[in-house]
């Protein structure tokens, strides 16, 4: 049977009257908790977990894939009304797509990026299903070498995005890599940099950190900047972009799809990762880079297409090979165990119905998804038009059961206002905390990749120079340097003059 | 939260004292790295990635404090005084939620935050931060069974 055949079949499972309804369920519950800031995705699958305890597999992976795409459509909201992410991989979103709704283009904003979602998590759901068994063995050989090269590129790029000077970039990179060696080591199981406390076994948790850098700096600094206007809530013919911005999303569009679906597949963080890589690319290849970080719209169409084309290429490890590329899909795999299913290579084979009725329901849900975030946008933002006299306690609430509930500790809450102090003190003094919070999550597996390839090669560094992964991320590495010494060389006049700090 | 106060504070020094405090940080992890030991070959100690992040980030801490001492330049930094009060505020809330719960924080934090934003009716407030505070325990508790610090009344079950 051929894969058109197949996915017909798909389409028959994904439409009955249950599926659809779970689809429709997933979709809606992973938007409001994409809106809410606090709640990821990963809280929202892990939330509604049990319920698909009680229902088919194919059922449950339905409803779940639907709050995992769901919550990086609604991350996107918050992101650019009130510049506060909704989940991690919306923090790039919030650069110019909050600019934009700051000069009263939140209604084309929020637009572009449902449309954006919409191109860039379908076109991705499409590559899932022609590319799936192949992509899967080439990311299978890359070696733990080439992993740690290719964090380091990933942790380069970031230089390039981030707001801060070079300098100050490096030091929150280094900064959040010091923080992710915090706790049990994963190889000798030495407790490293705990003090004595066993909360910090596992490291610090990654959701109280993201949150208070970002969530609690910025409501400190909105009172601080005397920031108390409401979201504005975007009337109905306010959504449509004018021509120019249409035009100006298309290229961003096509290319933010591509990224991500590459950056999918590559486990560990990619939706993240995905849209601070395509914001760069954005920025490189602009005839106007000065105007990102002030509302360009290829900073906002690029990064949160990006993002959503991770959600179906972040799931061929998961279906093809039975590894989760990201925590969320996790989920996805405890959900499909819990059934009896083992995801891998014969998943297509013993269990086509769950297989191609995912795709198939993932065709329906980012159509539901964009039916939802355009015509119901105004109803989201209603729930965040809440005066900041309301909405600042709100958001700290929310911010401490979101923390709270995911290890129900609370020692994280401390970190998360810790957290909330020092990631003000550094904004307000030019340090962009954001590559910490990269280079964190992408700390864990850089150390992996630097130790297992310097094990194998018993404390030879030349494995980090061997082998054709190895050579072409070196090449990669190169050229975002050798850009970057020339653009610092040769500047633009245009830069000279009108570039922002 | 009226009070309009202000510390103006010269952006180098700022810069300053956050790259000495990351540059000490920095400097204390190579400590510690070298405590659990860098390794030798074939066999790679938990310590060396820790020193060499540490070793970088004492070196650029300290190259970029050097640039802003010597630089000084004329860019004030202005911390409100509001931003502070409502940064203890935040930590008391944060303490109030580990260990009363989540129904008594939310009440009273959206009751002193209503109040300090102006709201001058007592009694307004302390409705507002009911309402607020049942809408959160049942949401959150009631319907999504969420993981919780226990509340105040089960504390004493």
């Amino acid at each position: 049977m051929s894969a058109f055949d197949q996915l017909i079949q798909g389409f028959a499972v994904a439409l009955s009257f249950k599926n659809l309804g779970l689809c429709l369920l997933g979709c809606l519950w992973g938007t409001a908790v994409g809106v809410l800031p606090g709640l990821g995705p990963m809280a929202g699958m892990a939330l509604l977990l049990p319920i698909t305890f009680n229902l088919d597999p194919t059922g449950g992976v339905i409803m779940l894939a639907g709050i995992f795409y769901g919550a990086m459509y609604g991350g996107s909201t918050t992101s650019i009304l009130l510049k506060i992410p909704g989940e991690a991989a919306s923090i790039v979103t919030c650069i110019d797509g909050y600019q934009m709704a700051q000069k009263g283009r939140a209604g084309a904003a929020l637009s572009i990026a449902a449309l954006g979602s919409f191109v860039g998590g379908t076109l991705s759901v499409l590559g899932l299903m022609l590319f799936a068994p192949y992509l899967a063995d080439v990311m299978l050989s890359v070696g733990p070498s080439a992993e740690a090269v290719m964090m380091l590129v990933a942790l380069l790029i970031v230089t390039a995005v981030s707001s801060s000077s070079p300098l100050k970039t490096f030091i929150m990179i280094c900064l959040g890599l010091l923080v992710g060696t915090i706790g049990l080591d994963a190889i000798t199981a030495a407790p490293r940099y705990m003090f004595k406390t066993l909360e910090l076994a596992e490291g610090m948790s990654f959701v109280a950190l993201a949150i208070g850098l970002f969530g609690l700096s910025e409501l400190l600094l909105a009172i601080s900047e005397g920031k108390t206007e409401r979201p504005k809530v975007p009337r109905l013919r306010d959504l449509i972009p004018s021509r120019q911005e249409a035009r100006e999303s298309v290229g961003p569009t096509l290319r933010g799809s591509a990224i991500g679906f590459v950056f999918g597949i590559i486990p560990g963080v990619s939706h993240i990762v995905s849209t601070f890589v395509s914001y760069a690319v954005e920025k490189q290849i602009s005839k106007k880079p000065e105007t990102f970080g002030h509302g360009a719209v290829a900073g906002l169409a690029g990064p949160e297409t990006a993002n959503n084309a991770t959600t179906g290429s972040s799931l061929i490890p998961l279906l093809v090979l039975g590894i989760p590329a990201i925590p969320s899909t996790a989920i996805l795999l405890s959900a499909l165990q819990n059934h009896g299913v083992d995801p891998g290579p014969l998943l297509m084979t013993n269990h086509p119905e769950v297989f191609w009725g995912l795709i198939a329901s993932m065709y329906i849900g980012n159509l539901v998804l964009v039916g939802l975030n355009l015509p119901l946008v105004s109803i989201f933002v209603r729930l965040l038009q809440t005066p900041m006299v309301y909405l600042m306690p709100l958001v700290t609430l929310i911010c401490f059961v979101g923390v709270y509930s995911v290890k129900g500790s609370g020692f994280d809450i401390m970190i998360l206002i810790a957290a909330g102090l020092i990631g003000y003190l550094l904004r307000q003094f030019g340090f962009d905390v954001a590559p910490a919070l990269l280079a964190l999550v992408l700390g864990d597996r850089m150390e992996a990749g630097f130790r297992r390839a310097l094990t194998i090669s018993d404390g030879d560094y030349g494995i980090f120079f061997h082998g054709p992964a190895v050579k072409v991320f070196w090449a990669l590495l190169i050229l975002i340097v050798a850009v970057r010494m020339t653009k610092a060389l040769w500047p633009k006049k245009a830069l000279n003059t009108h570039a922002p700090e | 939260m009226k009070q309009q106060a202000q510390t103006s504070l010269p952006g180098w020094a700022g810069e300053f004292v956050i790259c000495l405090c990351l540059a000490a940080l920095g400097g204390y992890w190579v400590k510690d790295a070298l405590r659990l030991g860098l390794g030798s070959d074939g066999e790679i100690g938990a310590g060396l990635f820790p020193a060499a992040v540490g070793v970088a980030l004492t070196a650029a801490s300290l190259i970029a404090g050097l640039k802003a001492l010597l630089k000084r330049a004329a860019n004030p930094v202005v911390i409100e005084h509001q931003s502070l009060w409502a940064f203890v505020l935040l930590a008391i809330a944060a303490i109030s939620f580990v260990f009363l719960g989540l129904f008594v924080s939310s009440f009273a934090l959206v009751m002193v935050v209503l109040r300090l934003m102006g709201q001058r009716s007592m009694k307004r407030s302390a409705l507002a931060g009911l309402i607020v505070a049942l809408a959160l325990h049942l949401l959150f508790s009631v319907l999504l069974g969420l993981q919780l610090p226990p509340e105040i009344w089960e504390l004493f079950e």
